[in-house]
């Protein structure tokens, strides 16, 4: 099942990347994980559990010049379309992967599905998003160049989402996936990385760090971004 | 280990969630082509199911591209049955595993 898995997610790469539209997406969630193994390729890098769900974010919609429906792009592997939450937010559904599309939330935020007509589908507007963007490194895939977040901002991200979770299952997934990404940063010797990332951070989103750190008394890790 | 029972928990969902689209995207495929041999020609008739009877609808001399149309619905058909079959037995595993005597 991993394989076939793996071979139908570089499958729905290939058809992206052939219309255009992957260089415009950045591959956010648990499918990041398994992706940093090229980032750490000289350390110990173990991967977690991972989901179905391949998010991809569209940090800016109006870059997207080619017109894709991506619902009959990917029609004939056996996708549906799926509606999640009251919202209706658009999932594209398989029992191996399942394809979310999100952007990020902006001003006062809304629950509404933001549309992205280029696509033909809808995004979920999700805050904190935004954060992904500041640096993002690139990975290849079967001869794809694909776009991820910066590791040190994909593990702060999902501190900082973990203290919001009421589900505390998925909030303890999100911190140990996190702290699996730095210590393997701690192990590439990136502390400054480390440090100047989470000093460009709002105060209010260290805190949120700084909080999920102390819930899970990561004592090396607070030290290292609690030092001037 | 409270993160893998939530990851299954999450999973079994979406699993119950796909049978239920699969099976709708099948209602929504109404019917099959097929071709009946008679007296040394070919005639081409809708064949779908009316309750428990399977019912042949004559359709008369049909286009390539309306037979092209059909044969890819009929492997749409098929896909779908496939996935229908795995999305259940994903269910029913998903359902057994979290129904362990150990805490998963």
């Amino acid at each position: 099942m991993e394989k076939k898995q793996y071979e139908l997610f570089v499958e729905v790469l290939h058809r992206l990347n052939r219309t255009g539209v992957l260089k415009d997406l950045v591959l956010v969630g648990s499918w990041c994980i398994p992706l940093y193994r090229d980032y750490f390729k000289n350390i110990a890098y173990t991967t977690t559990i991972r989901t179905r769900d391949v998010d991809f974010m569209v940090p800016g919609h109006h870059r997207i010049k080619a017109k894709v429906d991506i619902v009959a792009l990917l029609k004939d592997l056996g996708f549906v379309v799926g509606f999640q939450g009251r919202e209706g937010y658009i999932k594209l559904e398989h029992p191996e992967l399942a394809i979310e599309f999100l952007v990020p939330e902006k001003g006062r935020g809304s629950n509404k599905p933001f549309p992205l007509k280029e696509l033909g589908v809808n995004a979920q507007p999700l805050r904190y998003l935004g954060l992904l963007t500041q640096k993002v490194i690139h990975t290849e895939i079967d001869g794809i160049k694909i776009s991820l977040p910066h590791p040190v901002l994909f593990a702060f991200h999902k501190l900082i989402i973990a203290t919001l979770r009421k589900n505390e299952d998925k909030a303890a997934k999100d911190i140990e996936g996190a702290l699996r990404i730095l210590k393997a940063v701690l192990d590439k010797g990136e502390i400054t990385v480390l440090k100047i990332t989470f000093e460009s951070m709002l105060p209010a989103w260290r805190k949120k760090v700084v909080q999920s750190l102390k819930a899970m008394k990561e004592k090396e890790l607070l030290t290292i971004l609690e030092q001037k | 280990m409270g993160a893998i029972k939530g990851v299954l928990k999450e999973e079994l969902e979406n699993s119950l969630d796909l049978v239920k689209r699969y099976k709708e995207e099948l209602a929504k495929i109404k019917g099959c082509l097929i071709r009946k041999k008679i007296a040394n020609r070919y005639y081409y008739y809708l064949a779908k199911r009316q309750g428990k009877k399977i019912v042949f609808i004559y359709k008369g001399p049909i286009s390539e591209d309306i037979k092209k149309a059909y044969l890819q619905q009929r492997e749409m058909l098929n896909k779908y049955k496939q996935l229908l079959s795995k999305s259940k037995e994903q269910v029913k595993f998903l359902k057994r595993a979290l129904r362990g005597k150990e805490a998963v």
